[in-house]
């Protein structure tokens, strides 16, 4: 009988304690709702930085913005290939 | 037990059953109702946006993406100074203030006020701290390359739901795939809407598949500056020009002007969005020739030596005087002799000989007349008409490619198949598919073998002959052996053939000893010349110029 009595006050404590973890979890992360908001927030900010300089990147790598900034250097069309036909001579007599 | 006991007992216990069917109703019939109603009080539902497909060139950049933009709303009943407000967004904004001023004053809690906003307008915007005003993330299709490869690559309108949409060109043809499927998921919030960490139901949105095409960024550039200046030098309405590798059919460029933009393509006029190169029909004139004269030399109807004995002066076939372009005749020409001469007189010889059932057959073979299943929307082909339709004379005409009207993909497909032994390619822009991280390729597809191999290196020779020493042997390229032929075709006006403005065009494919690439010009109504030789001719060899220097090909002369 004393047996059962102990088997069943550590049951009823073992109940308690866990009644008691649950309120004190649940009120941690009931407000936990605004840190994730604030990270989810933060996130959100470097993935639209990330896709603006993406955006940039590609618009500088471009071969229309290459070709205007080439001309704009100065550089010029290559124009014709040289093609040698015929051997030519390298050294005379 | 008493008789009254037991009714006591009945009396609970149909209290008792009265309960239980009540909160069986509630709890299991009306359970999805009242969780969608609970949901509604503390949960919003969120639309997952899909973020559309990339459209990248063969070397992985992407042509076709997405760039973030913010749609701008308004809470009316947040909103203080309401003119204050509508002039100020109205000028950053550059839309009409009374427009502004009739969305700000509505009684409403939100309303949208403009869409496509940019990330430096937003951060204009939001430094004002204006009350009441917010901005919601979008994405707005960006092409980086700007009008390059407008008619390749389509635009991306609204559909009658507002939902983007694909039209033209590959953003058309493979919208499914590029759209992906939208998400939904709940966000739980408390009684001061703030959100609640909890496990809620998503359906995670489907992102749209990217597409790697066939097309080279570099070749589509050059492509389009070598067409936008020939234009230009000849005084040309238009003009187009498409590359493809002969052995596998993707298609290396493809460019016709006028051309539109598609970042604004609601600011050009609707025609400018059909593909010239898949959606017009022309009379190609002599580029045809050399579909002939493979029929006629794979059907064993003439060898490369016959001569013809018709070629001696103008031919006369069902009522119609055929002449020469330039009016001169070549007594005993040969094969090779007809297509260097461009000599329609001997091309309505090489039909007469082949007949009527064996053109329409090798035609037929060649795909002239029919789709070519090019994977871009708006490809049309009307077909043929019917056997019975046709007399003599359009057998004559169409020996030297009038009278017969097809689209340019045709013909660059049909000719790039002498290029490749004979054998015909499906062309096709897209090389792969990207789903999910896994990259599904596209393999290239036989169609067709409209002549046999042997055919096509004779074929190829007598175009390589064309070249050296045709009308157009001023541009040829030295050092390199280059299969073409010229073309100038007349236009079809009101019954008759307009006696001033052509199409001219050339056809070609090179290096002869291992093709690497087949190309078509096609200009309209040039004003300088009239000829294929003088116009189409010259922006063909320096488009083949550059290839041949991009690909490192050395001479084999």
């Amino acid at each position: 009988m004393k047996k059962y009595n102990v088997i069943l006050t550590i049951l009823i404590l073992i109940t308690l304690s866990l009644v008691v973890v649950r309120v004190v979890v649940s009120n941690r992360i009931s407000t936990s709702g605004l840190e994730l908001s604030r990270l989810e927030e933060e996130i959100s900010l470097y993935r639209t930085q990330n896709e603006v300089l993406e955006e940039r990147f590609l618009l500088s790598s471009s071969l229309t913005f290459l070709a205007t900034e080439a001309a704009r250097l100065g550089f010029t069309d290559k124009k014709n290939n040289l093609v040698l036909t015929n051997p030519l001579t390298a050294v005379k007599r | 037990m008493t008789g009254r006991v037991r009714f006591a007992l009945g009396i609970f216990f149909l209290a008792f059953s009265l309960v239980v069917i009540r909160l069986f109703y509630w709890q299991v019939v009306k359970a999805e109702e009242l969780a969608k109603m609970g949901e509604a009080q503390y949960g919003r539902a969120i639309t997952l946006s899909a973020q559309r497909g990339e459209i990248r060139s063969s070397d992985g950049f992407p042509i076709a993406t997405n760039k973030i933009s913010y749609l701008v709303f308004a809470n009316p009943k947040e909103v203080k100074n309401k003119n204050e407000t509508a002039r100020t967004l109205s000028e950053i904004l550059e839309f009409p203030i009374s427009s502004a001023s009739a969305s700000l004053n509505r009684d409403l809690f939100w309303v949208p006020l403009k869409h496509g906003v940019s990330q430096d307008v937003k951060e204009r915007i939001e430094k004002l701290k204006l009350p009441g005003v917010g901005f919601e993330k979008e994405f707005t299709r960006f092409y980086p390359e700007a009008s390059l490869s407008a008619h390749l690559i389509g635009f991306v309108g609204k559909d009658e739901e507002g939902k983007d949409k694909g039209y033209f060109g590959i953003e058309g043809y493979y919208d499914r795939l590029l759209s992906g499927k939208e998400g939904k998921t709940l966000q739980v919030h408390d009684a001061f809407g703030r959100p609640i960490l909890a496990e809620i139901k998503t359906t995670s949105p489907i992102e749209g598949s990217n597409l790697i095409l066939t097309v080279d960024r570099s070749v589509q550039f050059l492509v389009e500056r070598e067409l936008r200046e020939g234009i230009e030098r000849y005084g040309a309405e238009g003009g187009m020009a498409s590359v493809i590798d002969p052995k596998t059919g993707n298609i290396l460029a493809m460019a016709a002007f006028p051309s539109f933009d598609p970042r604004e393509y609601q600011n050009f006029e609707d025609s400018l969005y059909k593909n010239p190169l898949i959606s017009n029909m022309f009379e190609p004139g002599s580029t045809f020739k050399p579909l002939i004269m493979s029929a006629a030399l794979d059907s064993g109807t003439v060898k490369p030596d016959t001569k013809c004995d018709i070629c001696a002066g103008p031919v006369s076939v069902g009522g119609h005087l055929i002449r020469t372009w330039n009016n001169k005749y070549y007594k005993d020409s040969t094969m090779v002799d007809v297509i260097q001469h461009s000599d329609n007189t001997g091309m309505v010889y090489v039909a007469q000989k082949l007949g009527l059932d064996n053109l329409l057959n090798y035609l037929n073979k060649f795909g002239i007349g029919d789709l070519t299943g090019i994977d871009l929307q708006g490809e049309v082909a009307p077909g043929l008409k019917e056997r019975d339709l046709w007399y003599e004379a359009d057998l004559a005409a169409a020996s030297f490619g009038q009278g017969i009207s097809i689209t340019a993909i045709e013909l660059l497909s049909a000719t790039a198949a002498i290029a490749n032994g004979g054998k015909r390619m499906e062309p096709h822009v897209v090389s792969a598919i990207e789903s999910d991280g896994k990259i599904y390729k596209i393999p290239p597809k036989t169609i067709g073998q409209p002549i046999d191999e042997k055919t096509a290196k004779v074929m190829t020779e007598i175009m390589v002959n064309a070249v050296e020493k045709g009308e157009a042997q001023w541009t040829k390229i030295p050092g390199y052996r280059i299969a073409g032929k010229t073309g100038t075709a007349s236009i079809p006006v009101q019954g008759k053939y307009d006696p001033e403005n052509t199409i001219p065009s050339f056809v070609g494919f090179g290096p002869v000893e291992d093709p690497k690439f087949a190309i078509l010009v096609v200009l309209t109504r040039p004003k300088t010349s009239i000829y294929g030789s003088e116009t189409a001719a010259p922006i063909f060899f320096s488009i083949a110029r550059d290839l041949l220097s991009y690909y490192k090909i050395p001479p084999s002369q």
